[in-house]
């Protein structure tokens, strides 16, 4: 990958002084960290779901009947809302891992592939709390609050995520900075495994179980399943809809985990944005990315800064980790794999190095993957199991024809 | 004085040397068992393993009377073949390992039996219920249990006629035991006239939103998953949270009182068949439990009391060999556990059929009533079916012959040779039946009339003999340009091609093995399409 780019991309344009109204708040604090981040989160989403849903339709046009009995135009027409929502929250979750890839190449030029490690460690200590709480006492964990109780592990998994960033990039890939591409490489596949084992050890030992269940059930609020039913009635506007979909009503409902899921995403990333653009650590970061040498010449701490940036990375993962495993409930050791190498595609998809591909790349890799498991059910041949066939491809075309990734910048190649 | 002492120590190296044969020979034999220590379906491998060193505690009575220690040596074959076979490679490098008791995955044992049998290490199986385990025929592979060709149509039975569902959706894992018996379920539901709305195999194992959209859009009223508790307990847990609202069903892999603590409530009214009822449900396994639950501090799994009659089958054979003074060998204790008969274990008499299967099989449909684990026991028994083994159903080869109108043909020819009795008694016997048709077009062949060949016994019983190979020879051991003996004496060629198998008779005429391997209590019959003839 020739890439240069930095994680720099949801800065906003600068401005000259004395200025109109609308400049004045395009220069704003609200634009800046609110606004402009808000709207582009929704513009991906809308843009990349439009898209998807018309390719759908047209697939639905071109092989009307893939299986008898399947009309393939109703079924997209039912699972619309659910695909959509399904792919937006795992979505998040891949933005987020994809961030601590994306920030640790701006920085480094280094894919850190035990990433994906970091995020399931941060899957099994949301557990691990949420099981300590649940057993402190009889009704303790449903006499939290629960949004409290959910900032709480939160916060456990992305500190310990965070932690354990740092003593690896210290322990395993600061020795060995100047040694060829390859050899960090290789000193991450190793702390991926290690960790791995680690945590399988610790769970065998402490609890005999490699199947973590997170202790959902006493805690009602999660269970819930808000949704709204749409009819004619209601919305005579979408009548095309129900007649697609040859149904009388529609639910529109997601679980609460994934509301959660798509909250905590979208706070955090931008109070993640406002960090890196807006302070002046994050500015040290970005100088950093920009060129090491001269970030050091103009007197920037540059190991201090590769730390806090892994510390930043490792912790979006361990943040990621748990409410991925609220959502599905179960986490094991061996969780962090595929969810890691689908959000390392979604990171070089969108531009790896760039903090806005990395949330495209999430957004949108997360919304294929969705509209693929609800979609190749029907065809004969093919099945479910052909999704990381086909989200893997992705990968393959991007690295063949684009490689700086959707978002990413040319620049003169770097041997 | 020098001489004196090294004299000295060659008296006492002789003498100590000499003591080592005065003293009582006692041998050493090991049984060893595999299955998963570790990983997420360790909690019913753990099960197998305690039950296992419960019974050699228990039962190894008669043979340390003859002076015979009995160790336990247990391996832990992580639910992967690769670590099954590497642990059965080591096995056959220990003298002492005689027998195994294992596995808990059918995709194990499978690759695992192939080093047993070469090496003539008899498996018992608690737990393995894939066809494929003992359809292959081998001396050293037995199970205790029932089997998934007969598991899965028990549950779709059970959700067409007492459920009366009119849709399902078939999931599985892709493993041999997942996929197969989903297989077997499709196949019966489609027979019972349920739709099928899909067959789809995943190997996620943690966010099955993306699978479940699909589904739920199809509206199923049941969904099947052929799969282990620790994969299918997630499922459901998601699928209920995402508003399913049908009957859930999966195969024996969901029972362990894991699914329970994974599942909680939304796994409340699951039902699953089992060939292994907990050990409460029999009632001779009552002691068990207290010691079980005073050796090991907490109740025995789904399949310990299994794993604890396998390990007396075991212990019983070898007390048998020992008790008529035999040797206790790898080849002598394999064929003395194939011959068990009549074993009265904790969850049934066992006596094996050729094939290794027990000879009656028992299947049961449980509900789950808890989302509490440590009342995993009480899960609702709705119904249980004794159905016996494929062998045995389709009895001897005279019985298969007898119930297929195709063979009538053979039948009179067989009883006017007055070989029938001969054909259904021991043998084994592997019979090239030809169908009527077949006879029809050779009789015209030979320009005879069917009541001449009937009353000529010696060359009616010369053409029978020559359709007859003296013991099992199953369609997997045919090779191209073989030479088979008949009971006749003479030989006829076996071709092996893309196309299929075909035979070249002493004449040089040929015939096709149209379906092969129908196995039965003496033998095995595969149907040719035409009547091969000996040299005349």
């Amino acid at each position: 990958m020739a890439t240069e780019s930095t994680p720099a991309p949801l800065s906003a344009p600068t401005v000259a002084a004395g200025v109109s109204g609308w400049e004045a708040f395009k220069n704003g604090w609200f634009y800046k960290y609110i606004f402009f981040p808000l709207g582009q989160i929704f513009g991906f989403i809308l843009g990349a779901a439009v898209i998807l849903t018309l390719l759908a339709y047209l697939l639905a046009f071109l092989i009307p009947e893939p299986r008898e009995n399947i009309n393939l135009a109703q079924q997209v027409s039912r699972q619309l809302p659910d695909m959509i929502i399904g792919g937006v929250s795992i979505g998040f979750v891949y933005a987020m891992i994809a961030l601590g890839y994306t920030l640790v190449y701006g920085v480094l030029k280094f894919i850190n592939f035990a990433h994906s490690e970091f995020f399931m460690v941060g899957s099994v200590v949301g557990f691990e709390v949420m099981q300590r709480i649940s057993t402190s006492g009889e009704g303790v964990l449903s006499s939290w609050n629960p949004i409290l109780l959910v900032i709480v592990l939160v916060i456990a998994g992305m500190l310990v995520s965070g932690t354990l960033a740092v003593v690896v990039e210290r322990v395993a890939y600061r020795p060995l900075r100047g040694a060829p591409r390859l050899v960090p490489l290789i000193s991450a596949i190793g702390v991926s495994f290690l960790l791995v084992d680690v945590v399988r050890a610790f769970a065998a030992i402490t609890r005999n179980d490699f199947n973590l269940t997170y202790p959902i059930s006493q805690v009602p609020f999660l269970q819930q399943r808000p949704e709204i039913t749409l009819t004619p009635e209601s919305a005579p506007l979408l009548q095309f809809w129900f007649d697609s979909a040859n149904r009388d009503e529609i639910d529109i409902g997601l679980r609460m985990t994934s509301l959660i899921i798509i909250i905590a995403a979208i706070l955090m990333l931008l109070i993640l944005n406002w960090f890196v653009n807006g302070t002046k650590q994050g500015r040290g970061i970005r100088a950093v990315s920009q060129d090491m040498a001269t970030a050091g010449l103009m007197g920037i701490n540059a190991n201090l800064m590769i730390s806090l940036t892994f510390f930043l990375g490792g912790a979006f993962g361990g943040a990621a980790g748990v409410l991925y495993g609220m959502n599905v409930g179960t986490v094991t050791p061996f969780v962090g794999f595929i969810p890691g190498l689908t959000a390392f595609t979604a990171a070089v998809l969108g531009g790896i190095g760039n903090m806005t591909g990395a949330l495209l790349g999430g957004l949108a890799l997360g919304l294929i993957e969705t509209y693929l498991n609800g979609l190749l059910v029907y065809f004969p041949v093919l099945g479910q199991r052909f999704t990381p066939v086909f989200t893997f491809s992705v990968l393959i075309l991007v690295l063949l024809f684009r490689p700086a990734g959707i978002l990413g910048q040319k620049v003169d190649e770097k041997v | 004085m020098k001489k004196l002492f090294v004299l000295a120590l060659v008296v006492m190296a002789v003498a100590l040397f000499g003591v080592s044969f005065v003293g009582a020979q006692d041998t050493v034999v090991r049984i060893a068992s595999q299955s998963p220590l570790s990983g997420p379906q360790s909690v019913l491998g753990i099960g197998i393993r305690n039950a296992v060193e419960l019974a050699i505690e228990q039962l190894s009575g008669p043979l340390t009377d003859a002076g015979i220690t009995v160790e336990y040596v247990p391996f832990d074959d992580q639910a992967t073949p690769d670590v099954g076979v590497a642990n059965a490679q080591q096995m056959v490098n220990d003298p002492a390992i005689l027998a195994v008791v294992g596995h808990l995955n059918s995709g194990v044992a499978i690759p695992s039996s192939e080093v047993y049998e070469a090496n003539a290490i008899t498996m018992v199986s608690p737990a393995n219920t894939n066809p494929r385990v003992t359809d292959r025929g081998l001396l050293s592979t037995n199970r205790v249990c029932g089997r998934d060709d007969l598991q899965g149509p028990t549950g779709a039975r059970y959700a067409a006629e007492t459920l009366a569902v009119s849709s399902v959706y078939v999931l599985h894992d892709t493993t041999a035991y997942g996929e197969a018996v989903a297989n077997f379920f499709q196949i019966e539901a489609e027979a019972q006239g349920l739709t099928v709305l899909g067959f789809e195999g995943t190997t996620e194992a943690a966010n099955f939103e993306g699978i479940i959209t699909p589904i739920l859009a199809l509206e199923p009223e049941l969904i099947y998953f052929g799969g282990i508790y620790s994969q299918t307990a997630i499922f459901i847990n998601q699928a209920r949270a995402a508003g399913f609202e049908g009957a859930f069903m999966g195969p024996d892999g969901f029972d362990s009182s894991e699914f329970a603590a994974i599942a909680g409530e939304a796994g409340v009214g699951t039902y699953f068949t089992s060939v292994a009822g907990p050990a409460s449900l029999y009632p001779a396994a009552a002691q068990f439990i207290e010691d079980y639950t005073a050796k090991f501090g907490e109740g025995p799994q789904p399949f310990s009391a299994q794993a604890y009659d396998s390990a007396g089958v075991i212990l019983a054979a070898m007390a048998g060999i020992v008790a008529e003074g035999g040797e206790l060998t790898r080849e002598t204790v394999r064929d003395a556990v194939r011959a068990t008969e009549g074993y009265e274990g904790l969850t049934a008499t066992v006596t094996f059929d050729r094939n290794g299967d027990p000879e009656t099989g028992f299947y049961y449909v449980f509900q789950v009533t808890t989302a509490d684990a440590a009342a995993w026991g009480e899960n609702e028994l709705l119904t249980s079916l004794e159905i016996p083994s494929p062998l045995v159903a389709r009895g001897s080869i005279v019985d298969i012959a007898a119930g297929n109108e195709a063979f009538s043909t053979l039948v009179a020819a067989v009883t006017a040779a007055g070989l029938g009795e001969t054909l259904a008694g021991e043998g084994p016997f592997t019979v090239f039946a030809p169908t009527n048709d077949a006879f029809t077009a050779a009789l015209t062949e030979l320009g005879m009339e069917a009541a001449d060949v009937l009353a000529n016994t010696e060359l009616l019983t010369g053409i029978l003999t020559y359709h007859v190979v003296p013991g099992v020879v199953l369609s997997g051991a045919l090779t191209d340009g073989m030479e088979v003996t008949t009971v006749n004496g003479a030989t006829f060629t076996v071709n092996v091609s893309d196309a299929g198998v075909t035979i070249t008779d002493g004449m040089g005429r040929t015939a096709n093995v149209v379906t092969a391997d129908i196995q039965g209590t003496n033998g095995v019959v595969h149907v040719i399409d035409n009547v091969i003839l000996p040299p005349m």
